[in-house]
């Protein structure tokens, strides 16, 4: 039996358990719709993520096309979205202020395409203008509707809806043409698109650059008032001159230099646009345009006297080779290089620039002290004289007859040269300062150029070059002889040897080296003795290494080179020791007129045909050699004993208080001095033209004779000071002369046995 | 004695109950947290997944318009007029290599990522082969870093007309705070926006100084000049304004 209490107790009981299964049920349908409801939101934002992802992803697809291009992009059904496309992303738009947005990596170009809920996309991208247009719609090119497609870029079709008075950033080159009084506004940019509507030639702050060059007939007023924005408008340049008479009607304040690097008047744009080859080198590729200007492609260049293309390392005698606009950067491989002096030279390093009208390179050794020329900007020649040009120093307006010679990077042949250097082949006359071929004949007795590095050619001008203007001034110096004995000295590992052939008195080398010098040795040692090359001679190191007595060279040569040489044009020439580079044995190669310069016995050689000729009696004029320094080099002088009897031309300035004493005229090391302050206990025989001292004055007996003159009075001390002198083999041989008598001595008596006489040191 | 039987039954029911409620209880909460671990972990897969997909679309579609655009490097002839697309001349990328040393080319730029590209050529001597690198040189450290992609594509390099040399393009693509906060700062510097904010987390302490942006040790340089600013680590909203050529940066 249950009682009621028990009842109630089990009815309670029950209830609860109901009460408890609807609020769970209705808890977990309240946790079911929240979890759906979430899923939902989040599946939808993540499907209009996705959505903006794929469009931002077609943007860059369509960028990434070499050419011009369109992707049709179809939005997701049942998403209805805005879509604004920015310059680098796209933002969806839905239910209110929901938003989803994705970047692209490629610009647009523009700045925000807004679309109101499209079903389809077409994505479109113009090569001409780089732009990227988004439309709504399918991608098509319809011309009959009234709606502007871009896809008509792709297809390069003309659609009239897009060539309205409003923007649509759709620019159709295929629409531009001009003359219809229609300008489309998208079109009109500061940058290249490659169309151009003479229509839009209005004052509206933009030069349309793609009008640059084009003989259009318009002048577009924008380009007219900016000389330096790179466009060139011919038309602009002729509207200046409206009565013709080839010089600007106004003054305006602007010097127009955007001709510099176009076409002519007259060039089309087509053949502007033409791939141009142009070798500095190659004369075909240049053409003259003008009496001063010659073309090639864009580029233009100066051409003085005349159009003229050197071959390497030629000397130019009729015109400049590569004078071009600043524009010019030739980039070829193997350019050349040109002096103001006009010879041209290839080095595969250079990069040649404008410089006042010929190219330098400006890092090059070869063309060092040029490259900082005023640089000249060489507008085109447009037959108008532009006065704001030709009030500017740095602008050659070849159309300013007043111009031409200003703008000279050289002074020509009858100009005086006024700090320029005369122009190829010609000589700035001293008397004058005019740049003339040549300065004998003008009846001015000109003194002997003062040349220095940087007048080249070495140019000569003075009584004795030139005795037309000069009767009667320069000495008679036609008396040449020269004994029999002609032989030069090399040495192989302080062995020394005689080479015949090599003292050549009466060469014409010699008449002209001491023509240039007026006969005078002062002149001589000025010019020879007493400085560096190029002015003094200078000689190889090289020659030294291995076979030199097989590079033993005449006095014609040495003198020839040494006259040729050129410091900052080592043409050929291994690096000298003048220039401390050293150079590894065996590795110079000879070269007639500018390597070989010369070492000591080659300049021992040379000297003694020089003073020879120029009038010092051989008896007191002779050559010889001591061995000197650690490494035991022979040193080639010529001996000279003053005597002041000679005429003053013949005195050297160190005889003054020394009549009869010796002189060491050291041409390699470039001094000067008394035999009493040099130490000369190595010293080998004497020999001259005549034969050696001892068969002449130095002769005691028929079989017996001194080596050389005794009155010489050489310092007894060893040369430099040095306790020993290592030979080329290693051999470390004492300074003393005893000593070293036995060596050097056998080589030397070796001399006297083949000429039947036994020396005497 | 029916009665005794009786409850003695329902004593027994009441220790059922007792007994099996709480196991009921215990199998609902796991049968819960089951339903919920499944619900949760499928979004993170699929995150980490859409994660590198994007990273290796965005890589590949960089390099494509980096190697297609004739405003990037695709080469352009004077002849036809005409681009040609994965052929880069030496010069550009000269240029290239020199004008973007340490951040993105304009013509491939995403301000969400950074990314540098390496283009090498590929011959036989190693000692002769050229190569050329541009973008950014530091991404996020790792802490901070998203992700990061590696993507390669074959390119001609134009030596001159009668030398194309064989070539690969590889880009590194990284997408982590010190990216999107730099990016953000250019972005804004670029359209010149005023009041723009950004809710970024980054484990290292940012720092802003003229015209660069470090996080930890890797800094990238910035488009427009800041001022100089440390700004904690953590969770912040980056409140940015364009003004005067500079940007004010609150953190």
């Amino acid at each position: 039996m249950v009682s009621a209490s028990g009842r109630k107790g089990i009815l309670s009981e029950h209830l609860i358990d109901v009460f408890g299964i609807i609020i769970s049920v209705f808890l977990i349908f309240l946790i079911g719709i929240s979890l759906f409801t979430r899923q939902a939101e989040s599946g939808t934002e993540s499907a209009y993520m996705s959505m903006a992802r794929q469009i931002a992803s077609a943007v860059d697809r369509v960028a990434a096309e070499a050419g011009s291009a369109r992707i049709e992009f179809t939005m997701t059904r049942g998403l209805p979205v805005d879509v604004s496309v920015g310059s680098r992303d796209v933002i969806l738009s839905w239910g209110g202020e929901k938003k989803a947005g994705a970047s692209f990596s490629a610009p647009t170009g523009l700045e925000m395409q807004e679309i109101k809920n499209p079903a389809t996309l077409c994505i479109v991208k113009s090569r001409n203008d780089r732009r990227i247009v988004v439309q709504s719609g399918i991608c098509k090119c319809m011309t009959g509707d009234q709606r502007c497609d871009a896809s008509c870029v792709v297809d390069g079709i003309c659609d009239p809806a897009c060539v309205r008075g409003e923007k649509d950033y759709v620019c159709l080159p295929a629409c531009s043409k001009g003359g219809d009084s229609v300008c489309d506004p998208d079109c009109v940019s500061s940058v290249e698109d490659w169309s151009w509507d003479t229509d839009c030639a209005l004052a509206d702050g933009i030069c349309d650059p793609d009008s640059n060059r084009l003989n259009d007939g318009v002048c577009d007023p924008d380009c007219l008032m900016n000389g330096t924005d790179g466009i060139c408008d011919p038309e602009c340049i002729s509207s200046r001159d409206a009565n013709k008479d080839g010089i600007e009607d106004v003054k305006d304040g602007v010097c127009d230099l955007d001709c510099l690097s176009s076409g002519s008047v007259g060039v089309s744009s087509t053949s502007i646009k033409q791939n141009v080859t142009c070798d500095p080198k190659n004369a075909n590729h240049w053409q003259c345009v003008g009496n001063d200007l010659y073309q090639c492609g864009t580029y233009f260049g100066s051409c003085m006297g005349g159009c003229g293309q050197p071959s390497e390392n030629q000397t130019v005698t009729a015109g400049c080779h590569v004078a071009a606009t600043p524009n010019f950067n030739s980039s070829a491989s193997a350019s050349c290089c040109c002096r103001a002096d006009g010879t041209c030279k290839k080095d595969s390093r250079l990069t040649c620039i404008l410089g006042g009208g010929y190219a330098f390179a400006e890092d090059s050794q070869y063309c060092k002290g040029s490259s900082t020329d005023t640089i000249k900007i060489f507008p085109l020649k447009d037959g108008i004289c532009d006065l704001d040009c030709a009030d500017r120093t740095d602008v050659c307006d070849p159309d300013c007859p007043e111009h031409l010679s200003q703008c000279s990077p050289c002074a020509a042949e009858g100009e005086a040269a006024a700090g320029k250097p005369c122009c190829s082949g010609l000589t700035q006359c001293p008397s004058s300062g005019l740049c003339m071929n040549s300065c004998c004949g003008n009846g001015a007795c000109e003194a002997r150029a003062q040349w220095n590095e940087s007048m080249h050619p070495k140019n000569w001008e003075n009584p004795c070059t030139c005795p037309s203007d000069c009767p009667g001034t320069c000495p008679r110096l036609d008396s040449c002889s020269s004994g029999n004995f002609t032989s030069g000295i090399c040495y192989t590992d302080l062995m020394g040897s005689f080479y015949g052939s090599k003292i050549e008195v009466c060469s014409d080398a010699v008449k002209d080296f001491l023509d240039r010098r007026m006969w005078d040795i002062n002149e001589v040692a000025a010019t020879t003795l007493r400085v560096g090359p190029p002015l003094g001679w200078g000689f190889d190191d090289t020659r030294y290494c291995g076979d030199s007595c097989g590079r033993l060279q005449s006095a014609t040569t040495t003198i020839a080179a040494n006259e040729a040489y050129i410091s900052s044009e080592p043409v050929g020439c291994c690096q000298s020791m003048v220039q401390q580079r050293g150079c590894a044995c065996n590795s110079a190669f000879h070269d007639e007129t500018a390597c070989g310069i010369g070492f000591c016995g080659d300049h021992s050689t040379a000297m003694y045909s020089i003073l020879q000729r120029i009038g010092i009696p051989s008896k007191d004029l002779w050559v010889t050699y001591v061995i000197s320094g650690s490494e035991c080099r022979p040193h080639a002088f010529v001996i000279m004993r003053c005597n002041t009897s000679l005429e003053s031309r013949l005195l050297l300035s160190e005889c003054t208080g020394r009549n009869g004493q010796w002189l060491a005229m050291d041409a390699t090391g470039h001094f000067i001095k008394p035999m009493g302050e040099i130490g000369c206990r190595t010293m080998c025989l004497w020999w001259n033209e005549n034969g050696f001292y001892a068969q002449q004055e130095g002769r005691i007996s028929p079989t017996e004779g001194w080596a050389y003159n005794q009155s010489a009075k050489c310092s007894p001390s060893t040369w430099e000071g040095k306790e020993y002198c290592e030979a080329t083999d290693g051999t470390k041989l004492p300074c003393q002369f005893n000593d070293y008598c036995e060596k050097n001595a056998l080589s030397c008596q070796d001399f006297c046995k083949e000429a039947g006489i036994t020396c005497k040191w | 004695m029916q009665m005794v039987i009786v409850m003695e039954r329902n004593n027994a029911k009441a220790q059922m109950s007792f007994l099996s409620k709480p196991l009921m209880l215990v199998l609902t909460i796991a049968v819960l947290i089951v339903l919920l671990q499944t619900v949760w972990s499928t979004p993170v897969k699929d995150k980490e997944q859409e994660l590198t997909l994007r990273l290796m679309t965005k890589a590949s579609d960089i390099l494509d318009i980096l190697l297609s655009s004739e405003d990037c490097l695709a080469m352009r002839t004077n002849i036809t007029e005409s681009a040609y697309a994965y052929v880069a001349s030496k010069e550009k990328l000269d240029e290239f290599a020199k004008a973007y040393a340490s951040r993105e080319p304009d013509c491939a730029r995403n301000f969400e990522y950074a990314y540098n590209v390496v283009i090498e050529e590929q011959c036989d001597d190693a000692d002769e082969c050229l190569s050329w690198r541009f973008g950014s040189q530091e991404f996020s450290p790792s802490v901070d870093l998203i992700g990061k992609q590696v993507r390669s594509l074959p390119v001609g390099i134009l030596h001159s007309r009668k030398d194309i040399r064989v070539g690969k393009a590889t880009i590194t693509l990284a997408d982590g705070a010190l990216e999107r906060i730099a990016g953000f700062l250019d972005k804004v510097c670029m359209l010149r926006q005023s009041e723009q904010s950004m809710k970024i987390t980054f484990s290292e302490a940012l720092q802003l100084s003229g015209e660069k942006i470090c996080l930890g040790n890797a800094c990238k340089p910035l488009d427009c000049p800041v001022g100089e600013k440390s700004i904690p680590s953590g969770s912040q909203n980056l409140r940015v304004s364009y003004s005067g050529g500079r940007l004010e940066v609150a953190g």
